[in-house]
């Protein structure tokens, strides 16, 4: 479907309407109860003394959850559930000034009142369920209102000078698309977990493995009183093998690989996973006897592979700054310092090293053949985003990722209220991998270090440990460390690069409690990076008094 | 490790947890085999240890569960799970003295207890995956047991010791049980037509517009327990059990919620009432709540009471009940409320009270506190702990007490946790009964008597608390939700809301009066430091010359804007 540049923000009605499945509509229980109980809490909700709502939203969650969890053969957990969410906002006041104009705070608390969703498609338990969450959001909202409208009143000030959030209008959109036909087969998952998982049997010495599979599809509904009506597919997997194990002195070292997917035959080969697995136990095996970090290293240092789109995914979207603009304001009721540098101010001005270029491409469905995990066509605001949006031109910072709230007169909603999505990295500063490592070993010479180091995975610590191989200078020769851990990388950090590898790459990584997909290149030389060994408390490995049955 | 202190209140709801030829059979049972087999090889290694092992048990509940609920007619829970959890203990030393001696308070709040707790097995018999697991455990558990026994062994022998030493561990024989599998879930369980009755039992919920909360919940499980220990007990019982538990609130006038609660149990989902029954009831407690839409909200009151006997039956549980659970009575930490007090008269002399884990009925009626073998792997007894109003004796596990060296089978604990003494099917009898009628009239009497208008009858009960410890009051707190005022001067009874009954033990047993010829059963789940398990509580109504109540927390809800979707939809 083409759909318009979300920057054009104007009263114009763009209808998206997929013709054939609009007569579908009627016949769908669930959007019909959404759709009913939102036009008669839009004619009918008030509450004495305050404002009626001028926008509701309604949205909803059907999905279909499968889980696996199997440990050197066997399953320990398997599980197939049905499951509803439901999300709910009233608006009071007007899209200029309204109850989340001028608080941090823009959640309900539920109440005694609270109705869950039905399971099956009964029309009125759906709008029961709706029925009572806009009571107590409107209700909230409504109060909220009228305390802003008092605040704006008693300092004398016209909400100008006040920092304040604002409603984006956008264009109605009318998205209506069949069910995705996902009819995931829970015995084929518990076989592909059972079957990966007896691989650890192997590898006596680890402590604990095992193979977890998470796959959830479904169908999202959004309407709003605006017109918009969304019905998406949609569908998530991830499989995760899990492995720990012990040095010789009781010091534990971990790893987990993680491969996601948008359906079940997108998982790995059974025969990739079982040699994935394989690779897993042989890694921890190796680290057991590996050397460690006399000491901090900051110095040159070499990203490759899926630690790239870690490294720009921890700079360009951390917590204290980001590509998704921020969404707090200044609060008379919040004392403490902002934990969010706001990049708004820093618009037209550059952020980064001159040789490198980002955009979002929401839409973008897949790279060299791999499905883009974060893509999709209309965010969780029924908001369809632009195909491409320029964040970062030559270093210059041209535009933020933006919901519908607007707490800065640069921003505009541009459909990301569901995160990052698709982001592609580029850059004119290219160089082979061959060039790249040369290149180090340059830069690790002139900074006078005796050795340098080069990651390849760059975990977050808790889960999996941080890849990091030492180079020697001379020799070229590498040797793989054990527990390194990246400090925390900033903006800063990309101020000036040596260099990025050639060749790009798609991986999946977590940003703030979503998924998204980064196109980044293979390799990213950064200057001053700091790497350190992990303190682990251990106790020191005790007798072990009967002998591991595995080893049997 | 547990800390005693760490629970103040031992906490007895209605609310329902569920995480809510034998030597011929026991050659199929391949779990059992590799239970066996790994802890013999685990007990043949770790007895020759340094710190030696002298006891191992391995105690796994494999179960299938379902958990269904419906509100207001319409379906929003249906999973059906199934899991494996290993329980393992291993005490070092030896019986007179092992790792789970109990510290005195000066040594501070460290206690030994269970180590790692529950760890979930693959539920598929593939012996090496099982065996690794159980190493595994076995290994943390001996390891965090030989730590515990030289810490308190360091503070025993510092310590001033006590006149006469216990044991800390029982010596028991060792028993063979072991049950065939006779059920399967799918056969007991049909989800599909669980659901509709579910829906339609909620339906009901509609009729009242100024209900907040119509839900009706199912949960179902079939659950085979097995437990091996180095003593050579080998003990394989199954469990079934169905409960529905209705839950629905009305706003009352002034806007605050009151509850109500309906509970059924049957072992088996087919034993559980007839809908007709059900949906009865629940238009009854439809009736009933919107009488409590109007109720008064009742003030602080001291004074005559009757005990309805499903309140009757919490009551004794809370304030009798859990301080005849021994282990408490060795531990310097708790109130001890009776530990001096074998042979002396406690209760009314027209009072007799059993603890009975081996029947499964009373009066007709299935109850939940059954079993035939307690988690320690010891035949269950019925034990009689009153008679005549004289202690007798104590629920006792495998922590022996000074003439009590042996367990009676009420060593109890929830998955994965470490048992101790616990209540099963608690029965109060009374060899003098009276009709309802005289116990109204004996309340109307004290009411004249102590200068009263009315006294209280709590006639329904959700659950209750109660505090054992020395560091806090030792109070008790039951939450009646259906209470009604019987006036003196013979006005009819009047509901009241928001009235909590509050006390503290040794005053209430003096209290006590009279028992009816009646009896009813409430059904629940107790919870305390092995986790919860399922009790029951059969009582006569009782009359209590005076009780003390407290007002409930408030909840306000605001009413609704609009009217509540179409009443009338199905």
């Amino acid at each position: 479907m083409k759909i318009l540049n979300a920057k054009l923000v104007c009263s114009l009605l763009l209808m998206l309407v997929c013709s054939s499945l609009i007569a579908q509509q009627d016949d769908n229980v669930i959007l019909r109860a959404m759709k009913d109980e939102l036009k008669r809490s839009m004619e009918e909700i008030k509450y004495d003394n305050h404002d009626r709502p001028f926008f509701i939203s309604y949205g909803m969650t059907d999905s279909k959850n499968l889980s696996v969890y199997a440990t050197l053969g066997a399953i320990v957990q398997s599980n197939e559930y049905q499951n509803r969410d439901k999300s709910v906002r009233v608006l009071v006041g007007n899209y200029e000034f309204n109850d989340e104009s001028l608080d941090n705070n823009l959640y309900s608390e539920t109440t005694a009142n609270e109705i869950q969703l039905p399971l099956d498609n009964d029309y009125f338990g759906i709008r029961r369920a709706l029925w009572t969450t806009t009571d107590v959001v409107y209700k909230g909202a409504a109060q909220k209102y009228k305390k802003h409208q008092a605040t704006l009143k008693e300092q004398n000030k016209k909400l100008s000078d006040l920092p304040h959030r604002v409603f984006a209008k956008v264009p109605v959109v009318q998205s209506i698309k069949p069910p995705a036909n996902a009819d995931v087969d829970l015995n084929a998952l518990n076989n592909y977990c059972r079957k990966a998982s007896s691989v650890f049997r192997d590898f006596p010495d680890l402590e604990s493995s095992d193979v977890l599979i998470n796959f959830s599809y479904g169908t999202k509904y959004f309407v709003n009183s605006e017109g918009t009506v969304v019905v998406e597919p949609y569908s998530i997997g991830i499989v995760q093998c899990r492995a720990q194990g012990k040095t010789k002195h009781g010091e534990p070292i971990f790893e987990t690989i993680e491969y996601y997917a948008k359906a079940v035959n997108e998982f790995p080969s059974m025969e990739k996973l079982t040699a994935d697995a394989r690779a897993l136990a042989e890694k921890l095996d190796n680290l057991r006897s590996a050397t460690v970090l006399d000491e901090e290293y900051s110095g040159p240092v070499l990203f490759l592979g899926p630690s790239v789109a870690q490294a720009f995914a921890s700079t360009l979207f951390s917590q204290r700054e980001s590509l998704v603009a921020s969404n707090a304001i200044l609060s008379q009721n919040d004392y403490r310092p902002a934990a969010v540098t706001a990049l708004d101010a820093r618009l037209g001005k550059a952020i980064i090293d001159n040789s490198l270029s980002i955009k979002a491409s929401p839409k973008l469905r897949s790279f060299k053949g791999e499905t883009l995990i974060g893509s999709y066509d209309v965010d969780d605001e029924g908001v369809v985003p632009p195909d491409n949006l320029v964040l970062v031109e030559k270093g210059i910072l041209k535009a933020l990722l933006n919901d519908r709230s607007l707490t800065a007169l640069s921003q505009t909603a541009n459909g990301h209220s569901t995160g990052p999505a698709v982001i592609e990295i580029s850059s004119d500063k290219t160089l082979t991998q061959q060039a790249l490592k040369d290149a180090l070993i340059t830069a690790a010479r002139a900074d006078g270090q005796d050795f340098a180091l080069i990651v390849r995975t760059n975990a977050s610590f808790g889960e999996a440990m941080s890849e990091v191989w030492k180079v020697n200078l001379d020799t070229r020769t590498e040797e793989v460390l054990r527990s390194s851990q990246v400090s925390e990388l900033s903006l800063r950090n990309l101020r000036r690069i040596v260099g990025v590898g050639s060749d790009h790459a798609a991986y999946t990584v977590q940003v703030g409690g979503t998924l998204a997909s980064f196109i980044v290149p293979q390799g990213l030389l950064l200057d001053d990076i700091e790497i350190a060994p992990i303190k682990l408390p251990y106790l020191e490995e005790q007798e072990t008094y009967v002998k591991n049955p595995l080893k049997n | 490790m547990k800390d005693f202190l760490t629970w103040p209140a031992i906490f007895c709801t209605l609310l329902l947890h569920l995480m809510t030829g034998m030597s011929a059979y026991a050659q199929q049972d391949s779990l059992l085999l590799v239970l066996e087999k790994e802890l013999q090889r685990e007990f043949t290694e770790l007895k020759k240890a340094q710190v030696p092992a002298y006891y191992i048990d391995y105690h796994v509940d494999d179960i299938e569960y379902a958990s269904l609920n419906a509100s207001f007619g319409s379906l929003t829970q249906s999973a059906v799970s199934k899991n494996r959890v290993l329980a393992s203990r291993v005490r070092v030393g030896d019986y007179s003295f092992d790792n789970m001696h109990p510290m005195s308070p000066d040594e501070g709040t460290f206690l030994p207890g269970g180590g790692f707790g529950p760890v979930m097995l693959p539920y598929e018999n593939n012996e090496k995956a099982l065996q690794f697991m159980l190493w595994k455990t076995t290994q943390n558990e001996y390891k965090q047991a030989v730590d515990a026994y030289k810490t308190i062994k360091n503070a025993y022998d510092r310590r001033t010791k006590p006149g006469t030493p216990i044991n800390d561990f029982s010596k028991e024989e060792p028993t063979v049980f072991i049950e065939p599998k006779t059920i399967e879930f799918a056969s007991i369980f049909d989800q599909r037509s669980w659901e509709e009755k579910i829906k339609k039992y909620s339906y009901p919920f509609l009729e009242n517009h100024d209900l907040i909360e119509g839900d009706v919940t199912l949960t179902v499980s079939v659950e085979r327990k097995y437990f091996v220990s180095s003593e050579g007990t080998r003990i394989v019982q199954n469990f079934t059990s169905a409960y529905i538990n209705v839950s629905a609130s009305v706003r009352a006038t002034d806007g605050d919620i009151a509850p109500l609660h309906l509970s059924y149990y049957s072992p088996l989902p087919s034993g559980l009432p007839s809908d007709e029954k059900i949906i009865n009831d629940i238009e009854v407690m439809v009736g009933l709540l919107k009488q409590l839409k109007d109720a008064p909200l009742a003030e602080p009151y001291s004074g005559p009471a009757i005990l309805y006997a499903p309140t009757a039956g919490v009551f004794f549980h809370e304030i009798f009940g859990h301080r005849i659970e021994g282990h408490r009575l060795k531990n310097e930490f708790d109130g001890q409320t009776f530990k001096a007090k074998v042979g002396e008269v406690v209760l009314p002399k027209t009072l007799n009270v059993h603890f009975d884990p081996t029947i499964e009925k009373v009066d007709g009626r299935f109850v939940n506190g059954s079993y035939k073998y307690d988690d320690e792997g010891i035949s269950s007894k019925k034990v009689t702990v009153v008679e005549k109003g004289v202690l007798k004796t104590f629920l006792m596990s495998r922590t022996p007490l000074e003439n009590l060296p042996h367990s009676n089978g009420h060593g109890r604990a929830s998955l994965g946790a470490t048992p101790v003494s616990r209540q099963s099917n608690l029965i109060v009898e009374t060899t003098k009964s009276y009709s309802m009628d005289e116990l109204r009239k004996m309340l109307t009497r004290e009411c004249k008597k102590q200068g009263k208008p009315y006294g209280y009858f709590f006639k329904e009960v959700v659950g209750g608390f109660t505090v054992t410890d020395r560091y806090n009051p030792n109070a008790f707190n039951i939450f009646p939700t259906l209470v009604y005022r019987i006036y003196a001067d013979g006005r009819p009874d009047e509901l009241v809301r928001g009235v909590d009954l509050i006390g503290t033990p040794l005053a209430m047993f003096a209290e006590i009066q009279a028992a009816a010829g009646d009896r009813d059963i409430f059904i629940g789940f107790c919870g305390a430091e092995s986790g919860s398990v399922p009790v029951s509580a059969a009582s006569p109504s009782v009359f209590v010359r005076r009780i003390e109540t407290q007002k409930k927390p408030r909840q306000y809800q605001e009413t609704t804007l609009l009217a509540r979707p179409s009443s009338n939809d199905h």
